[in-house]
This record gives structure tokens, C-alpha cells and sequence, in this order.
């Protein structure tokens, strides 16, 4: 039975200790609410699993990945891939994975493809944006495609689990953090000048304007392998002792030109369609803006980022096929 | 009254800050089936139903302030005169204050209960799949579960103002000299139909247990849009107009406390929209024709928005009864 001043000290240690919780470390309040089990009941000095399926510790996963860009803005890429990893401890592995990218061109990319003038023909480049533009003939294949991707990455597994599926299928299920490093190679537009004065050291000249008005085909592009991080974060669900299913959510930023177009700073803030005397339609950019756009070349100047996010669905096989078990 | 105001504070103080992995379930357990107290079980048995409340007295994976009120509200025990034979008595004593205050069920409670609860999600969204415009949303849901899986709803989803042009779309125009139709979305609403499939818990580090669940959910309403004037801004202005649409989602909740959790949702809104036309006109006559500024084929949209938030039961607390 409560006395009126242990009221007033447990009303006050309540807005005392809710104002320590949300303002300190996380780790710190709750882990003396977590802890206090272990610390003085039933179990205390117990460990918090026991006999725990350890589905990583000391074993080698590999299996099929599938993996789908999102955000794509030319080419929608379809990755399968592998991964091989050897997990040191039930917490922790070392692996590897690669894809291999199949391109197929985005809503975008036909609609520019099949544009056409007043006169019904397709649409070609002109002064004010060649070499930023090679006509709708070739816009495909002017545009950066992804090949491949292949990582080293290190993963951290600070979640172990179970779930239940419709209330009656059970799983294990770990949580799992990741991050590395590799290579990226891609096919992008060679560097190239329209500045035929100006042909720097690499650079080719972009061709043919005259040429490219008449419709000629452009087939320019280099296959460039670049480094880049990986991170990200997945789930794996195991079916038995050594099957699992797993889904990821993986970046992998590099820089590039997606679109294979002159970027370098910028010429008004729109591109929009005014009329003159006779009242034809023009294309024309607002008045103002600033940069030096267009400085009619193709070169590094013009690569943006690219998060390169993507969606990952695998399967992963884990030998050998009997886990251990923890005490 | 106390635990009314202690749960306001809860409500507003957790909306605010949300300390994700701190607020976890104190309570450790094992991940074998097989390894049962029987003793515990019997216990039970043998005194019939019991019923417990979701975040009350006992501190097993409850409310952390509600564990409190046993560590700061107990009475000291009064000292026995008779200081013979107490040794004993102390240590069984203790150790049935120990077990009340840290009971282990044979079978595990569910963490948060849904059934009879009605789940509000304040959440803010960005859309995934536009390229030319980053859409971004307010949204407030309630959804009422009948069951512990099955829930309806409303949702309620506000857009203006809230949305950017992206850079894309400039440089294609830039590069191109074409310009894609784009749109602007005002408010949507939607009746849901939530189901819950999947219900998990994490150790987190092996010392703190995570609850989570996954929820697919699907509904009908309406979604008020229009075109943006891009291909003709100088005599094309459009309204809002209200189309009706559907959605497909899936989401998950990371539970807080047995009545806060962190809830992140992929939805689709799919809609029949209305596009500008990309045929332009020399004449002024012809350009100021309402009928000649859309294209006469809608074109059916997926408005994919990936909303994060919070999700708050009501009521706070649940009764849970356990089988005989």
C-alpha cells in the first residue's frame, strides 16, 4: 500500500526518468529496463537465446540473385546475378556478388525515339542543341547502359527473428546490414567536341551535324568501368536447415551521364515554345540563366549521380546443411 | 487520470522524438519451442483464467514507466521484531516477489494486440516512379480492426504544394527540345481493406526483442488532379478534376511500445489520368480551344508512394486472456 510520498516520488521519477530516456544515449535507459530480467529475476545471469539454429555461423551461402534498378530514367535494367559469402560468425560474413544487366529502354526513351516534326519525320538535331541531341533515330542508343556490377561487401546481421506467415507457417528470419565496395562498368557516349577548333586530348569530334540532320546512325559509345560503394540493407527468411530466401534494398552511387547529353551548366530555366511574326512556333529558353551550357561537348563534366538503387530477390543455399546449434 | 495524463505525454513526446530501437521489449525468451516452464503452466491451470493487462502492472515487455510504479511505489517492508527464522522466509519471500515482478509465460503474449483497436498513421510520402515531378504527400489513415488480422478503413492523402519539378525534366526539354506532360495531384481518399499476413519478432543484438508485423492493403476512392501546362502554358489552364482510383500496398510496423510503432508503406494509386496534349497550334483560335488542350485517350497512372510514419492504437491498452 502506497503512502502519499512515494506517490509523489514515483510521479516525479516518472517525468524525470521519461525526460532521461528520450534525451540520452538509446542504449542507456533501456537497456537497464531490458536488462533487469537478466540482472535480479529468474534468470538473471542466463543468456538471452538459448539453443538458437544458427544459420550463418561458420557457413558458406551462395545462390541465384535477381535485382531490378529503380528510378530508371533511359533504361530499365534487369540484373541477374550470384552471391558467395562465408559467414565468420552467426553475426557477421564476407562475401561477394555480381550482376550481369539486361536493358530494355523506358517509356521515356520511345517516346523521344518516336518523335517526330510538323512534317511527320523524326526528329533531328539542330545548332542551338547538337552535340547534346543525335536524333530520334539514335536517341537509344545514345543513352548510358549498365552492364555490370560486381562487389566485395562485408555483412553485419544485428537481427535474429522468427515470423509467422497466415498464423501458420513459422520462419526464421535475420535482418542484415551491408556494406563494400567494387566496380561498375556501363557503356556511355565517348567524349567528343562540336568545337571542331577545340579537340582536346581524348576527345573525338562528335560528327557530322549536316550527317546527323540527314539521318545518319551514331554508334559512339565506350564501355567504362568505374569504382564505386555499396550499401544497403536485406532480410533473409530460412525455409529449413539450409534454404533461405532473400530480399534487399541496394545502392550503389556512381557518376555518369545517363542520358548522353551536354549537361554543363545551365541556359534559362526551361526550354519553352514562342511564336514570331509570322506566327510559327519556335523552340527558345527563357531569358537569364547562367553556366556555361552549352559548351557543345560530350566529357566528364556532363556525369551526374546516379544512387543506382535497386531491389534484390535471391535464393541462398548454406553448406554445410545441418547448423549448429548454440547452447 | 494519472494514466491518461502519462499516456498523452507518451503520445506527444513519442511523435515527436520516436527513439526507434530504445523503447524494445525488455522481455527475454527463448527461441525453442520445446523448452516450456512447465511449472509456470501449471500454475496457471490451476488458477483458471488470467487476464493481464497489455502495458500495465507487469513490466514483461510493457509500458517502461509502468514498470516503474512497482520499483518507486512499493512500501518498504516493515522490519520483524522477531529477527529468528526469518532467513528462510526472506528468500522465499523474495523470490515471489521476483516472480511477480518477473513473470516468463510458458507461451509468450503477443506483444500489441490489433483486434478492437482503431490504428491511426499520420505519415509523410514521396513518390517512387515519376521522373518529372517528385510528388510528396501528407497522409493520415484510421483503420479499424475487426479482427486481429483484418482491418477497415479510411485514408486520407493531402499534395499540393508539395511536389517538385526534377531535373529531368528540364533536360530533356533542353537537350530535346520536347517536353513530356506532367501533372499535379491535390488530395486523394480511399476506403482500405488492410489484411495481416506476417507477424515477426527480431533479438536485436541478442538483448532486446523488436515486434513487427506486415500488413497488405488494397481499397477504392478518388483523387483530385489536373495537367500541368507545359507544352502551351501561355494559353492552356487547367481545374482539378476528380478521378476515381484504386490502391495496392504493403506495409510494415515496428512496434514501440504495445500502442506506437514506426510504420513504413509502399502503395500504389492507380488512376485513370488526364494528359495534355503535345499537339501544339499556330493559330490563336485554335490554341484557345478548351477540347484541343488534353488528349482525348486518359492514360492509366501508377502513383507508387513509399509513406513513412507512425502508427498509434487506440485504445492504449488491451485486455489479454490467457487459456486455461
Amino acid at each position: 500500500m502506497r503512502n502519499d510520498s512515494n506517490k509523489t516520488m514515483g510521479f516525479l521519477a516518472r517525468y524525470l526518468l521519461l525526460g532521461a530516456l528520450f534525451f540520452s544515449v538509446w542504449g542507456a535507459a533501456p537497456k537497464v529496463s531490458a536488462q533487469e530480467i537478466l540482472l535480479e529475476g529468474p534468470l538473471a545471469g542466463q543468456a538471452a537465446v538459448r539453443k538458437m539454429v544458427q544459420y550463418r555461423n561458420l557457413r558458406f551461402s551462395v545462390g541465384p540473385q535477381f535485382g531490378y534498378t529503380l528510378l530508371n530514367e533511359y533504361m530499365h535494367n534487369f540484373m541477374p546475378g550470384v552471391k558467395l559469402e562465408f559467414n565468420v560468425t552467426d553475426w557477421l560474413g564476407v562475401g561477394v556478388v555480381g550482376f550481369y544487366a539486361f536493358n530494355t529502354p523506358t517509356s521515356l526513351t520511345k517516346h523521344i525515339g518516336k518523335s517526330s516534326d510538323i512534317g511527320g519525320s523524326p526528329t533531328v538535331p539542330s545548332d542551338s542543341n547538337w552535340p547534346s541531341y543525335t536524333g530520334a533515330a539514335n536517341f537509344k542508343n545514345q543513352v548510358s547502359r549498365l552492364q555490370s556490377i560486381v562487389m566485395a561487401q562485408l555483412a553485419l546481421v544485428p537481427f535474429r527473428g522468427k515470423m509467422s506467415i497466415f498464423e501458420k507457417a513459422f520462419v526464421g528470419i535475420d535482418g542484415y546490414l551491408f556494406v563494400g565496395g567494387g566496380v561498375v562498368i556501363f557503356q556511355q557516349r565517348k567524349d567528343c567536341t562540336a568545337v571542331e577548333d577545340e579537340v582536346r586530348a581524348g576527345e573525338y569530334p562528335c560528327g557530322d551535324l549536316g550527317l546527323m540532320q540527314g539521318g545518319a546512325r551514331l554508334n559512339d559509345k565506350k564501355t567504362r568501368v568505374k569504382g564505386a560503394p555499396t550499401f544497403g540493407l536485406g532480410f533473409t527468411a530460412y525455409f529449413n536447415d539450409w534454404i533461405g530466401l532473400n530480399l534487399e534494398y541496394r545502392l550503389t552511387p556512381f557518376k555518369w551521364n545517363a542520358g548522353g547529353t551536354d549537361e554543363s551548366g545551365q541556359a534559362g530555366a526551361q526550354w519553352v515554345l514562342a511564336s514570331d511574326a509570322n506566327g510559327d512556333l519556335f523552340w527558345t529558353t527563357e531569358a537569364g540563366g547562367k553556366g556555361n551550357y552549352p559548351d557543345k561537348r560530350i566529357d566528364k563534366e556532363d556525369q551526374t549521380w546516379n544512387a543506382n538503387q535497386s531491389i534484390i530477390l535471391g535464393v541462398v543455399f548454406n553448406f554445410p546443411t545441418k547448423p549448429r546449434i548454440s547452447d | 487520470m494519472k494514466r491518461t495524463r502519462i499516456e498523452l505525454s507518451l503520445l506527444f513526446i513519442g511523435l515527436i522524438l520516436i527513439p526507434a530501437a530504445a523503447m524494445a521489449d525488455e522481455d527475454d525468451m527463448t527461441f525453442d519451442e520445446d523448452e516450456v516452464d512447465s511449472s509456470l503452466v501449471d500454475d496457471a491451470a490451476d488458477g483458471g483464467v488470467m487476464s493481464s493487462e497489455g502495458g500495465s502492472d507487469d513490466i514483461l515487455g510493457g509500458d517502461i514507466l509502468a514498470g516503474l510504479d512497482d520499483d518507486f511505489g512499493e512500501e518498504a517492508e516493515p522490519e520483524d521484531a522477531d529477527g529468528k527464522g526469518k532467513g528462510k522466509a526472506k528468500a522465499a519471500s523474495k523470490e515471489t516477489d521476483l516472480v511477480k515482478r518477473h513473470p516468463i509465460w510458458a507461451v509468450q503474449q503477443v506483444y500489441a494486440l490489433r483486434k478492437g483497436r482503431v490504428d491511426f498513421q499520420p505519415m509523410f510520402g514521396f513518390s517512387l516512379n515519376d521522373p518529372y515531378v517528385q510528388h510528396q504527400s501528407l497522409t493520415l489513415t484510421a483503420d479499424y480492426y475487426i479482427t486481429e488480422v483484418i482491418g477497415v478503413g479510411v485514408s486520407f492523402n493531402w499534395y499540393r504544394f508539395l511536389e517538385n519539378e526534377t531535373d529531368l525534366n528540364y533536360q530533356i526539354s533542353r537537350a530535346t527540345h520536347q517536353t513530356v506532360p506532367i501533372n499535379s495531384y491535390f488530395w486523394g481518399v480511399q476506403a482500405n481493406f488492410t489484411y495481416v499476413p506476417m507477424y515477426g519478432k527480431f533479438a536485436f543484438l541478442k538483448n532486446w526483442i523488436l515486434h513487427w508485423d506486415v500488413w497488405l492493403v488494397g481499397g477504392a476512392g478518388v483523387i483530385s488532379t489536373r495537367p500541368i501546362p507545359v507544352i502551351d502554358p501561355e494559353y492552356r489552364d487547367f481545374d482539378y478534376g476528380v478521378k476515381f482510383s484504386f490502391n495496392l500496398g504493403i506495409g510494415g510496423r515496428l512496434y514501440l511500445t504495445r500502442f506506437l510503432a514506426i510504420a513504413l508503406e509502399l502503395r500504389d494509386y492507380i488512376y485513370p489520368e488526364e494528359i495534355e496534349s503535345i499537339v501544339a497550334y499556330s493559330s490563336d483560335e485554335m490554341r484557345s480551344q478548351k477540347d484541343r488542350w488534353t488528349d482525348p485517350n486518359r492514360k492509366l497512372t501508377n502513383n507508387v508512394m513509399l509513406q513513412l510514419g507512425v502508427s498509434l492504437f487506440l485504445p492504449f491498452t488491451f485486455e489479454y486472456k490467457l487459456p486455461k
